[in-house]
């Protein structure tokens, strides 16, 4: 009831705020219970489609760097927050051109994790409490633990509520997490080298090489005109080789260093369901530890690696002098 | 006709029966995909679920290799350069396991742009000839499927070459043609038991939900082409990412590049997609397609408008309703990151597109 009550908020803050817009993205139903899909609202009527709940797992901050020039609305969850912030410190998005609708969220679900449970190709229904996934299936009802299927980003996230928004459709979230361990990466880390790079090898040679990763990403701005698509210079050969998918990879995660706010996108996109958040997860943790940053919370702050200083804290300069 | 019996625990051994005189491709699970994989002794073949691909790539791979180059330098005369070329070497003979109705159905519209178009594609064509579909029919739809809006059906035997319908203990094979019941030759009888359970499935198919009446669909299209906030309202959500056109198993758009090491290279083929901006970026700087709105525009286009104009006569053999470039396999929903329903698009079109 109380969820209702958020969307009819939600639904009447984006219809005061239309007539000075010239669409607002956010959220409606997908082909099944269990899916939402990003929509344009124009219309009052479009504004009535609007859903907010545990389905609404992409990042509409993906498609803001596209249509800068236009006045638009955007409904953010809070780790979609950190992309706009993210953005917005790169000059990316012009601030005053963009009305953010705030949703603090109870964290979404991974659809990977409910296949695990459960099928859910022919899924009728679905309900969303607290604690449960009521699944209504064709053999009948199925129950979840809400907490066994809620993307791992949600299970350990302490920016539920947006940290910038113009509309608040409260109430406010308690954060789960209080510091990031990063404990899932721990088995990864005791692999060696050559193991590490026998498990990427593995992920990897299912790429198909769609960039679905890329394009979900919402600061990969570079888009079509990536250094992966380029002729000239030409970085990768367009044969669908282990290597050419890896360089790729690497790419994306290097330029992603100290900018991504790990919003999974690129994972959760991924048809072939290749692990690729741990390459960002892994590199953000060098990040924080090396320059004890995080990206997408200060929208005045300056990334790492859009800067320097003469001397850096933890990077030792091998005492070479010039 | 008479259907021949393998039992579950016998499908791998089957598969590596096969893997003796032909390339399997065969899918198995890894992670949450499932991908065709050439057969290894290790390998558990897994037809329980569509494969997240479609078994285009055995008669299109992602890489082809259409020629082999070498440059040579004449030292006594550096204007004089030899060029040495090497085909590719003939297909080998090949059988997919575990594809669906959909999926070879696809075969013969892939023929349609490869074969039918007036030039023939050999290496296509000699892939085509080389391959032999094992098709798994479908005991349901799921809710991304839509095969009986595209003239095909659960249990469709177009372009396949044996049928399998999964029955108690195993599967029920039925050869399709007669390369089909070679692969099949070595295999038992059913059981009466069995036999009259799949009697009993073929007599009470799958009842799909209505499908749209389709003829009104190209020109609908053309009717709403240049509305652009039409289209810009289906695509904003649109990734531009390549998962529907690489995932289809119609989709045959491929781009040739030569790629050069040093005085040698190759030239290949690769699957392309008309979802990438790059795909109609001309050499002058200009792009006709300039906007994830007017690529998805093309994508729905080819499909359901242009095809079927092209080829005007395959509406006959389907009680006049078009033959469009699709199968209704909805990998393009399903794996679509945003959810993108192409059949919503389509309904949408004949609803808007219909003259006032």
């Amino acid at each position: 009831m109380a969820e209702n009550d958020r969307i009819q908020r939600l639904i009447a803050a984006v219809k005061a705020e239309l007539p000075k817009l010239d669409f607002v993205l956010g959220y409606g139903r997908g082909f099944d219970a269990l899916h939402a899909t990003p929509i344009t609202v124009r219309t009052e009527a479009d504004a009535d489609k609007l859903i907010f709940d545990a389905t609404c797992v992409e990042n509409l901050a993906t498609s803001l760097y596209a249509m800068r020039g236009k006045r638009i609305g955007i409904v953010v969850k809070g780790c979609d927050s950190r992309s706009v912030v993210e953005l917005m410190q790169e000059k990316l998005l012009d601030r005053a051109n963009l009305v953010v609708f705030g949703m603090p969220c109870q964290g979404v679900i991974d659809l990977a994790k409910v296949r695990v449970r459960a099928d859910i190709a022919q899924a009728r229904g679905a309900e969303f409490t607290e604690t449960e996934v009521r699944l209504l299936l064709p053999e009948g009802e199925r129950v979840l633990s809400r907490q066994d299927v809620l993307a791992d980003k949600c299970l350990r996230c302490r920016y539920p509520n947006p940290l910038i928004a113009d509309h608040l459709i409260g109430p406010e979230v308690e954060p789960k997490g209080v510091e990031d361990t990063y404990a899932d990466l721990e088995g990864f880390e005791k692999l060696n080298p050559q193991e590490r790079f026998d498990f990427w090898k593995r992920q990897m040679s299912r790429c198909i090489r769609c960039y679905a990763c890329r394009n979900a990403c919402p600061l990969c701005v570079c888009k079509h005109v990536c250094l992966a698509d380029s002729r000239e210079p030409h970085w990768l050969s367009a044969e669908a080789t282990l290597q050419e998918k890896w360089l790729f990879q690497v790419m994306h995660a290097l330029h992603l260093a100290g900018r991504c706010t790990e919003c999974g996108e690129c994972q959760r996109s991924c048809p072939m369901g290749i692990p690729i958040l741990l390459l960002k997860r892994k590199m953000n943790r060098e990040l924080k530890e090396v320059f004890n940053y995080e990206a997408g919370v200060d929208p005045e702050a300056v990334p790492p690696l859009h800067t320097f200083q003469m001397e850096e804290e933890k990077i030792k300069d091998r005492g070479l002098l010039w | 006709m008479v259907a021949r019996f393998i039992e579950n625990d016998a499908v791998a051994a089957l598969a590596a029966a096969w893997a003796r005189d032909y390339r399997l491709l065969a899918p198995v699970r890894e992670g949450q995909a499932v991908i065709y994989r050439p057969w290894a002794p290790d390998m558990h073949p897994f037809l329980g679920r569509p494969p997240t691909a479609s078994a285009k790539q055995a008669l299109l791979p992602q890489t082809e290799n259409l020629l082999s180059y070498t440059y040579r330098k004449d030292h006594a005369d550096l204007t004089k350069t030899e060029v040495f070329l090497a085909d590719p070497l003939p297909p080998e003979p090949t059988v997919v396991l575990g594809c669906r109705p959909c999926d070879a159905r696809g075969n013969k519209l892939l023929d349609r742009v490869f074969l039918e178009r007036g030039v023939a594609d050999p290496l296509y064509a000699a892939r085509r000839a080389a391959t032999l579909f094992v098709t798994v029919a479908c005991e349901h739809m799921e809710n991304t499927c839509f095969c009986h809006w595209t003239g095909g059906g659960p249990t469709s035997e177009e372009g396949s070459d044996v049928l399998l319908f999964a029955v108690t203990g195993g599967y029920a094979a039925r050869a399709i043609t007669p390369a089909g019941e070679k692969l099949l030759a070595n295999l038992p009888d059913t059981s009466q038991q069995i036999a009259d359970e799949l009697a009993a499935r073929l007599a009470n198919p799958v009842e799909p939900g209505p499908a749209p009446d389709l003829r009104a669909a190209p020109e609908r299209f053309l009717a709403l082409f240049d509305n652009m906030d039409f289209w810009m309202d289906q695509s904003a959500r649109c990734l531009s990412c390549g998962v529907c056109t690489y995932l289809c198993p119609t989709c045959s758009c491929f781009n040739i590049t030569d790629e050069n090491q040093g005085l040698k290279g190759k030239r290949l083929r690769t699957w392309d997609t008309c979802m990438s901006a790059l795909y109609t970026l001309e050499g002058s700087g200009y792009n006709p397609r300039v906007s994830r709105a007017h690529r998805l525009r093309n994508r729905v286009g080819h499909k359901f408008c242009y095809h079927p104009q092209e080829f005007p006569a395959a509406s006959n053999e389907r009680n006049a309703q078009p033959e469009v470039s699709c199968t209704g396999c909805g990998r393009c929903i399903k794996s679509c990151p945003v959810s993108v329903d192409i059949r919503r698009i389509v309904l949408d079109l004949l609803e808007k597109g219909e003259k006032k």
